[in-house]
């Protein structure tokens, strides 16, 4: 079948990666596998600013650590700041999970010591930022900061969202609500280096 | 991305996410899901891995039938500890395709869409998973048993050289092969290995 969503969707950069694990069961040719914004979408439930930014976020921060290379699924450690109960960290948490492999207590827990994915993602770690990434082979590290600020939120958006939820608005206010709500992504998307900073 | 080729020929999951719905994420909120999103995911394709996808789908389908099943009013419990095993592999196979989750993903806005709360473990059921519909309280049992699709017997001794370092590049790829068309065959066995009960 087809699905339908917002046609930016399909234009945004992917992020490949080479997964050891995959490459030993036989799974992808050279354990090489890659994620689009689609995919992280599909699985979050919701395509919005929090899954943007861990989305973007992780492009940026295995770009900044691995250059030219491909990033190693597996071998990265991710680390926020606040409690994986806090909202918007288990929602970005899930999304950097989904693409690093990096889990905290539920994932593959290896063979022989090897292509373990559990313990690979952190909480309440004390740093300045948003997220932390660290590459496990060399021990580099860089901080992920997110700021919408730059992007503002279309007055109408709250409006209409307030109406939706005491289920006051009509179905193409409801319409109206998810244009403006998706376009406000595709902006962020379009800003990325206004909205993400990584910090070496 | 080059996989094995039947990855494309499994039977997807059709769902509805009413949060996808509200935010404009996909269309009337239907998303589909199949074994090649949850293999890149997982970060491999292996019996525990097409065992959850396959119970998934069965425990859907007996307890939807012919409607669309709904993302976040689906709960499921495991009877196994989370810490041990293979447990915490089936649980994101099951998250990925109900967004349930015990803890983690969306605490919901005004009351809905909470994905939290939605899976627990070491629960007290007679089998191995239970899948529940929180609007009707609906419920199945699932069990899965691969035992019956042996493996080829070769992959035993090639994983062995593999993990001492020892195998060829040609006897890494005859595993790889060798481990998928096991994966395949549990494929083609779905009524063998996965059983599904009312509860």
């Amino acid at each position: 079948m087809i699905l339908n969503y917002p046609t930016f969707f399909k234009t945004r950069p992917t992020i490949k990666l080479q997964d050891p694990l995959q490459k030993f069961l036989g799974t992808f040719q050279d354990g090489i596998v890659e994620f689009s914004y689609l995919e992280i979408t599909k699985n979050a439930g919701h395509s919005c600013p929090d899954v943007t930014g861990a989305y973007l976020m992780t492009l940026r921060a295995l770009k900044a650590l691995y250059k030219e290379e491909l990033p190693i699924r597996g071998e990265i450690e991710v680390s926020f700041n606040k409690d994986y109960t806090d909202d918007i960290t288990s929602v970005m948490a899930d999304v950097t999970s989904h693409i690093t492999g990096a889990t905290l207590q539920l994932g593959f827990r290896g063979v022989e010591g090897k292509f373990s994915r559990i313990k690979k993602l952190k909480f309440n770690e004390e740093f300045e930022g948003d997220i932390r990434f660290k590459r496990l082979d060399n021990q580099k590290e860089v901080i992920a900061q997110y700021d919408l600020s730059s992007i503002p939120i279309d007055s109408k958006q709250n409006i209409l969202m307030s109406k939706i939820i005491s289920g006051e608005a009509t179905s193409s206010e409801e319409i109206e609500f998810e244009v403006l709500w998706q376009q406000r992504i595709e902006k962020i998307f379009n800003h990325t280096a206004d909205v993400i900073k990584i910090i070496e | 991305m080059n996989y094995p080729e039947f990855f494309g020929k499994t039977p997807t999951i059709k769902l509805q996410d009413p949060l996808s719905d509200f935010l404009g994420t996909f269309e009337d909120g239907i998303v589909e899901f199949n074994y090649l999103d949850i293999v890149k995911s997982a970060g491999h394709s292996c019996p525990t891995v097409s065992g959850a996808y396959l119970c998934t789908v069965k425990a859907l389908e007996s307890l939807y039938q012919d409607e669309t099943p709904i993302r976040g009013n689906i709960h499921v419990s495991f009877k196994s500890n989370p810490l041990e095993g293979v447990a915490g592999v089936i649980a994101n196979v099951v998250t990925q395709i109900t967004g349930a989750t015990e803890y983690s993903g969306f605490k919901g806005l005004n009351g809905k869409f909470a994905r939290n709360n939605l899976m627990n473990f070491n629960a007290d059921i007679s089998a191995q998973m239970e899948f529940k519909r929180l609007d009707t309280g609906k419920s199945v049992t699932v069990n899965y048993d691969p035992s019956s699709v042996g493996g080829n017997p070769k992959m035993q001794e090639l994983m062995g050289k593999l993990m001492q370092g020892v195998a060829s590049a040609e006897e890494k790829k005859e595993f790889g092969k060798l481990w998928q068309e096991r994966v395949k065959a549990i494929f083609n066995n779905i009524d063998k290995v996965v059983m599904v009960s009312n509860s």
